[in-house]
């Protein structure tokens, strides 16, 4: 019995589909090789130098408007309800955000953001209520930042159920540029994940 | 036979790019959720931070979704309509293209000046090539039919 060939259209068809899919892996690869360092993936550009753990859900953007620009940069795990943000603002951003909310420095952002999300957690849980508070200063890539800790009791909903939620806020600034950074979510979650937040804010350099 | 295009020849078309239209909408979904599963499976779901991986990802969506609802819009279009494939074809992929890019304009906020390769050129390169692959796939000749054909002209010469 003879098989009949399959029709030149068909086989084109096939090939290019096959040719992309490849173009497409080998970019992938390419990428995991150039930024592969141990067990992390190096972010780096003008912003940040960041080792991100292999298997996250890593989003950075920038916004760029009348007020300033702010590159961003938010981690999450995809198996925990924890949360890692890195806030960059430049000079112009700084000066408003400080001016807008009635700010004087470094601390009194972190606490303002604090405050902010307990407002948020409030709006979604009329009784969660702060059951742990920590607030002062220190050093964080060699500069001395602001720092303000909660713990809110029922103060994050997943699956109709309330948890309590834990929010580290750190803020400095230097040369006229503020850098937040916030470590948030279930307080389980956190726990699980603050040597990986430590390891995650030791690799990192952010440029100004 | 006349090479005139028909009305019916623009009906069937414009179906074909209504199939390649509603496949991209189906299509596009899956296949975001299809290359995060891949890459949690792989461990490595970090890369999509890096700018290199518009690129890769824009090669998955080409491969995956452009050419295959192109590819099979082209088979309907092919299969209903005999003559001016070459006219007809990249109706079918032209149309499937501009239903998407108007959805994703006007419900996806599409900004299509900042992914004018993502989302202009390689959606309508995928669309208009997997057209004219289907179409062709349907109507080119296939090596069985190619014997047929000659047996019949030896029996009409006996």
């Amino acid at each position: 019995m003879k098989l009949s060939r399959p029709r030149l259209p068909l086989m084109i068809f096939l090939l290019m589909i096959l040719g992309s899919l490849l173009v497409g892996f080998l970019v992938i690869y390419e990428i995991v090789a150039t930024h592969s360092r141990g067990e992390y993936l190096r972010l780096e550009n003008r912003f940040i130098k960041i080792d991100l753990p292999r298997n996250w859900f890593v989003y950075s953007w920038k916004t760029e408007n009348s007020t300033g620009d702010i590159y961003n940069v938010f981690l999450t795990p995809p198996n925990l309800l924890s949360a890692i943000i890195f806030k960059i603002h430049d000079e112009k951003a700084t000066q408003n955000f400080m001016k807008e909310y009635n700010l004087t420095d470094a601390l009194s952002v972190a606490t303002f953001e604090i405050e902010r999300v307990y407002n948020w957690t409030q709006s979604k849980n009329e009784n969660a209520s702060i059951i742990f508070e920590e607030t002062g200063e220190i050093e964080l890539f060699k500069k001395q930042a602001g720092y303000s800790k909660i713990i809110v009791k029922d103060g994050i909903e997943t699956d109709g159920k309330f948890y309590d939620m834990s929010f580290l806020m750190m803020s400095y600034i230097q040369n006229q540029k503020l850098v937040e950074i916030a470590f948030w979510g279930k307080k389980e979650d956190c726990e699980k994940m603050s040597d990986l937040f430590e390891t995650i804010l030791n690799s990192t350099e952010i440029r100004m | 036979m006349s090479d005139a295009v028909t009305r019916m020849d623009i009906v069937h078309s414009a179906v074909g790019g209504g199939i390649c239209f509603l496949g991209t909408i189906l299509l596009s979904s899956l296949v975001n959720i299809l290359i995060q599963r891949i890459l949690i499976a792989l461990g490595i779901l970090t890369v999509t931070v890096f700018e290199n991986f518009v690129i890769a990802k824009a090669a998955i969506s080409f491969a995956l979704i452009y050419l295959i609802c192109g590819f099979l819009g082209g088979l309907y279009t092919g299969y209903f309509v005999e003559n001016n494939l070459k006219i007809l074809l990249p109706l079918t992929g032209g149309i499937g293209f501009t239903g998407f890019t108007v959805v994703l304009v006007f419900y996806g906020g599409l900004d299509l000046t900042v992914n004018f390769l993502e989302m202009i050129i390689l959606p309508l390169l995928g669309d208009i090539i997997g057209a004219y692959l289907g179409g062709y796939t349907i109507s080119w000749p296939s090596e069985g039919e190619e014997e047929v054909e000659e047996e019949i002209s030896l029996n009409l010469e006996q």
